[in-house]
Parts: C-alpha cells; sequence; structure tokens
C-alpha cells in the first residue's frame, strides 16, 4: 500500500499512538465492468458522527457495506482501531464485533421475539448465557424506549419501534463503530422523529456512527462530518456548515437544491 | 352387476394378525425412512446452496441421481449392489436405504427452496453481527425455513407411506407383500388387496389431515 496521506477533512488530528476507529485507504469495488467505488479514502475518529450523502447510485451503501465487509473490495486496505482487516473468517468475526449495522429495512428475526433479538449477538457470538444475554437486552431495549415489549414478535412492532429495537441489536455487541444504512428510508415520515432521536441520542453519548440518510436536518445538527460521494468517489467533505451551506462543487449544490425540493 | 364376482373377505380376515404385523413394519420403514431421509436431505440441502462447487457438485450429482430416475429401480439395484461392494445387509435395511436415499433427494430440494427462500436481509443481519454462517443458519435461517417447508414436508410424508409398498418387490414382508402372499395362499387376491388399502388409509387420512392444518396455520399466519 501507498503511504497514508492525511485526509482532507479531519479537523484535528490523532493523539501521538491512537489510532482511528476506521480507516479507508483507496478503496476500489466493481461488481463486473462496473466499477462502483473508485478510490475511497475515509477516517472516522472516535466519537465522531459521520454522515455520507449522495445521488442513488452514487456508492453510499456499498461503502457502507465494506466496512464491515458485507462486501468484499476489490482492492485497498481497511483497518479497524489500526487492525488491518481481510476476509480470512476468523479476522472477519472479530472486526463485525467492533463494527454494528442497522439496516434500511430493519432486518429483525421474525423467529425471534424481540428481548432474543437483541439477546442474538451477546449469546450467539460472544456465547453468554441466556440470563445474561437477555438482561443486557432488556437494559438496551429501555435506552431505546422500547419497554414491555420483549414478548412480541417484532412483526407486531410498528416500523419505528422496529428501527430502534434493530438500533438496540447493533448495540449489544457494544461496538466501536455503528453503521446506519438510511435507517429511516423505509418509515412513515411520522416515524422518523423517534428513531432519529434514538441516534440523537447515541451519538450525545459518545457513539461512533457512520450514518448514511437524506435527513437534512440530522446532518446539519449532529453530524460532526458530512461527507459528499458521487460516481464512487469522495467530492466534498467537512463541517456540517460547510458543506451543507457552502458546497464547492457544482454536483454537491445541484444534489442540495434537488433534496430541499424534494422535502418541499 | 358385479360380473359374478362373490366377494368373500372370511378367509382373508381370519388372518388378521398377518396384517397388523404388516402394518407395524411399514410403520417402521416409514418412521426410519423418514427420519433418515430428513437429516441427509438438511445437510445435503445445505450442500445445494453452498458457494463452493466442489461442494454443490458432488451433492447436485447425488441428488439429480436419485431424483431422476425410478425408486422401483433404485430399491431393486441397491438390494444388489450392496453386496458386491462389502455391504451384507438384510432387505429390510436394504429397502430402508433406498427409501432414504431417494427421499434425501427430495428433501434436499425442498431444503434449499426453503433456505434461498429467506430474505438476504436476514443473512446480512446475521453476518454483520459476527455469527458464523453455520450458527446464521441453526439460528436464525433454518427455523423461518423449516416453518415453510412443513406442508410439502407433509405431502413427501404421504407419499412415502404409499411407496414402501415398492419394497414388496426385494421380499420384505410389508403391507403390500403380505397382501400378495395371503392372496395366493386364500386365493383371495382382491379381498387382500383391499384389506391393504384400508391399512394405507388408516396411516394416511391422519397425516394428510395434519398437512391440510399446517397448510392453514402456514395461511393464517402468513
Ligand atoms: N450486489 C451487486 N451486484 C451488482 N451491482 C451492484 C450490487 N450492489 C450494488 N450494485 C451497483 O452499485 C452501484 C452503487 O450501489 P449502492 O447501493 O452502493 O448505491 P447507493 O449510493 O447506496 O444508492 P441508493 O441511494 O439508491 O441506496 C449501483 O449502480 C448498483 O446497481
Ligand atoms: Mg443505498
Amino acid at each position: 500500500m501507498p503511504e497514508v496521506t492525511v485526509p482532507l477533512g479531519r479537523k484535528s488530528g490523532l493523539p501521538a499512538g491512537e489510532h482511528y476507529e476506521i480507516e479507508l485507504r483507496d478503496l476500489h469495488k466493481s461488481y463486473g465492468d462496473n466499477e462502483v467505488l473508485k478510490g475511497i479514502d475515509l477516517d472516522i475518529a472516535l466519537g465522531e458522527v459521520v454522515v455520507i450523502l449522495g445521488p442513488s447510485g452514487s456508492g453510499k451503501s456499498t461503502m457502507l457495506r465494506c466496512i464491515n465487509m458485507l462486501e468484499t473490495p476489490t482492492s485497498g486496505e481497511i483497518r479497524v482501531r489500526g487492525q488491518v482487516v481481510d476476509s480470512r473468517p476468523a479476522n472477519l468475526m472479530a472486526l463485525r464485533r467492533e463494527v454494528g449495522m442497522v439496516f434500511q429495512q430493519f432486518n429483525l428475526f421474525p423467529n425471534m421475539t424481540v428481548l432474543e433479538n437483541v439477546a442474538a449477538g451477546p449469546r450467539y457470538v460472544r456465547g453468554m448465557s441466556r440470563a445474561d444475554s437477555e438482561a443486557r437486552a432488556q437494559q438496551l431495549l429501555t435506552r431505546v424506549g422500547i419497554v414491555g415489549k420483549d414478548d412480541v414478535r417484532p412483526t407486531r412492532l410498528s416500523g419505528g419501534q422496529q428501527q430502534r429495537v434493530a438500533i438496540a441489536r447493533a448495540l449489544a455487541l457494544e461496538p466501536r463503530v455503528v453503521l446506519f444504512d438510511e435507517p429511516t428510508s423505509a418509515l412513515d415520515p411520522e416515524l422518523r422523529g423517534e428513531v432519529l432521536d434514538t441516534m440523537k441520542s447515541l451519538a450525545s453519548q459518545g457513539t461512533t456512527m457512520a450514518v448514511v440518510t437524506h435527513e437534512m436536518s440530522f446532518a446539519r445538527h449532529v453530524a460532526s462530518r458530512v461527507i459528499f460521494i458521487d460516481g464512487g468517489v469522495i467530492v466534498e467533505e467537512g463541517d456540517p456548515a460547510q458543506v451543507l451551506e457552502r458546497p464547492k462543487s457544482a454536483r454537491l449544490r445541484q444534489f442540495l437544491n434537488k433534496l430541499e425540493w424534494e422535502n418541499d | 352387476m358385479n360380473g359374478g364376482y362373490q366377494f368373500d373377505f372370511s378367509a382373508v380376515l381370519a388372518r388378521y394378525p398377518l396384517f397388523f404385523e404388516a402394518a407395524l413394519l411399514t410403520l417402521e420403514i416409514l418412521a426410519i425412512a423418514t427420519v433418515a431421509s430428513l437429516v441427509i436431505g438438511l445437510f445435503a440441502g445445505i450442500g445445494l446452496t453452498s458457494e463452493r462447487w466442489y461442494v454443490r457438485g458432488p451433492v447436485r450429482a447425488y441428488v439429480d441421481l436419485f431424483r431422476l430416475t425410478p425408486l422401483l429401480v433404485q430399491i431393486v439395484t441397491i438390494f444388489f449392489l450392496l453386496p458386491i461392494v462389502g455391504i451384507t445387509v438384510n432387505a429390510l435395511v436394504s429397502g430402508i436405504i433406498a427409501l432414504s436415499l431417494n427421499y434425501a433427494a427430495f428433501y434436499a430440494e425442498i431444503f434449499k427452496a426453503g433456505i434461498t427462500s429467506i430474505d438476504r436481509g436476514q443473512w446480512e443481519a446475521s453476518r454483520a453481527m459476527g455469527m458464523k454462517d453455520s450458527t446464521a443458519l441453526r439460528r436464525v435461517i433454518l427455523p423461518q425455513a423449516i416453518r415453510r417447508m412443513l406442508p410439502p414436508v407433509g405431502n413427501m410424508l404421504v407419499s412415502l407411506t404409499k411407496d414402501t409398498s415398492l419394497v414388496s418387490v426385494i421380499g420384505v414382508a410389508e403391507l403390500m407383500s403380505v397382501s400378495q402372499t395371503l392372496g395366493a395362499s386364500t386365493f383371495r387376491n382382491l379381498e387382500s388387496l383391499l384389506v391393504v388399502t384400508v391399512f394405507y388409509l388408516a396411516i394416511n387420512i391422519p397425516l394428510s389431515a395434519l398437512v391440510s392444518y399446517l397448510h392453514k396455520k402456514q395461511v393464517v399466519n402468513a
């Protein structure tokens, strides 16, 4: 790999000897002839909330899914706390315990109750006892505001509740970073607020997050950094005020105008 | 208008204990072959979903060999083949092996269909939390897949009850075989066949009712 380059938008350097939570170096991903990611460099520091914006098909999900190796990059390097990630199973499992993920479609397990969903990680990945894993699950469900639903099947809950259960499930393995791929896009507008509030409270507790979303108010008020991806490269990045209020590139200006127009 | 044939069940019914013995053997074949074929079918079905060609290929070859050739041919072939490859078992065991291998091939397809019908997102959520694929399969995918597979598996059970009659050709004394022997010795073949028909119905009507129940339950819960 080439020398590590200092990325553009970093606000402050790391203390000596510290590692970034996540580092992506010259990440490429192709599906056949279709090169979706064309060299992504990105560092995410402890406690950062990075919001990723970009038009449909620009590679946002692909990038996020490369971070926890749901997609195998064609080339480039991923480090989690300085540790290079490769696709050997043991290494992969270790990585994924450090990185939680929340999906657009929730992907809760319908064969388990709400409590079992949240306990599944500790129980089946960490080998924790049923009692311990469920005690932890209960705490997490309280934290995301889902109370009294332990023995209910997740499909009986509203979309907003399901997504909050999914967030609790992602937190159950105490990941260092949580990835969100359009967590509110499958929800009716009136249910988005509760999920965004949950995410906001995670952010305020110092959870490191990478969030693909079109929720501008979340980007504006919660993000510590905003990244704009188009055509498989990072076109712009910086703090929200700068990127959202004073976009440099025509592409980002166009994208933001279109979003505003759609939201009205 | 019965063509002059006079039904007389007395000779056949006089030997009723033989029918019950044979029915027990039929049930034994049914039970063992069901368990064996489901177990083999589970692993073969998982094999069919493997991304590795050297796993999938041989399993596919086995499944197609048994799915696309007549069960009757398999029963007789296995009966003659086993001793040649140094496996000496009686006709009963040989018949159970043939039935199990045949039904496992169909169960493999059912398991495969069940596994692949589960939304990709379930795999992704499992993998994303660091589950091994084997854990995801056991804790997340199979419990959902098996629910969907219950009706087709029930249909296979009904079908297996009937197919146990085929092992009569290698001399296993199950219902069909006993009906033939008794029919021949009493000269009441038809009566004897009608009696075993009742036995097959007695096994399969409850099984079939169970299948309908599972179907209904699935529709309700869908
Ligand atoms: N498994 C796949 N196989 C082939 N092509 C894929 C696959 N996944 C994604 N792509 C392609 O990669 C490109 C980027 O997809 P990606 O899902 O990362 O975009 P996105 O920025 O998340 O878009 P959206 O806003 O619509 O979710 C698209 O052209 C898509 O068709
Ligand atoms: Mg996407």
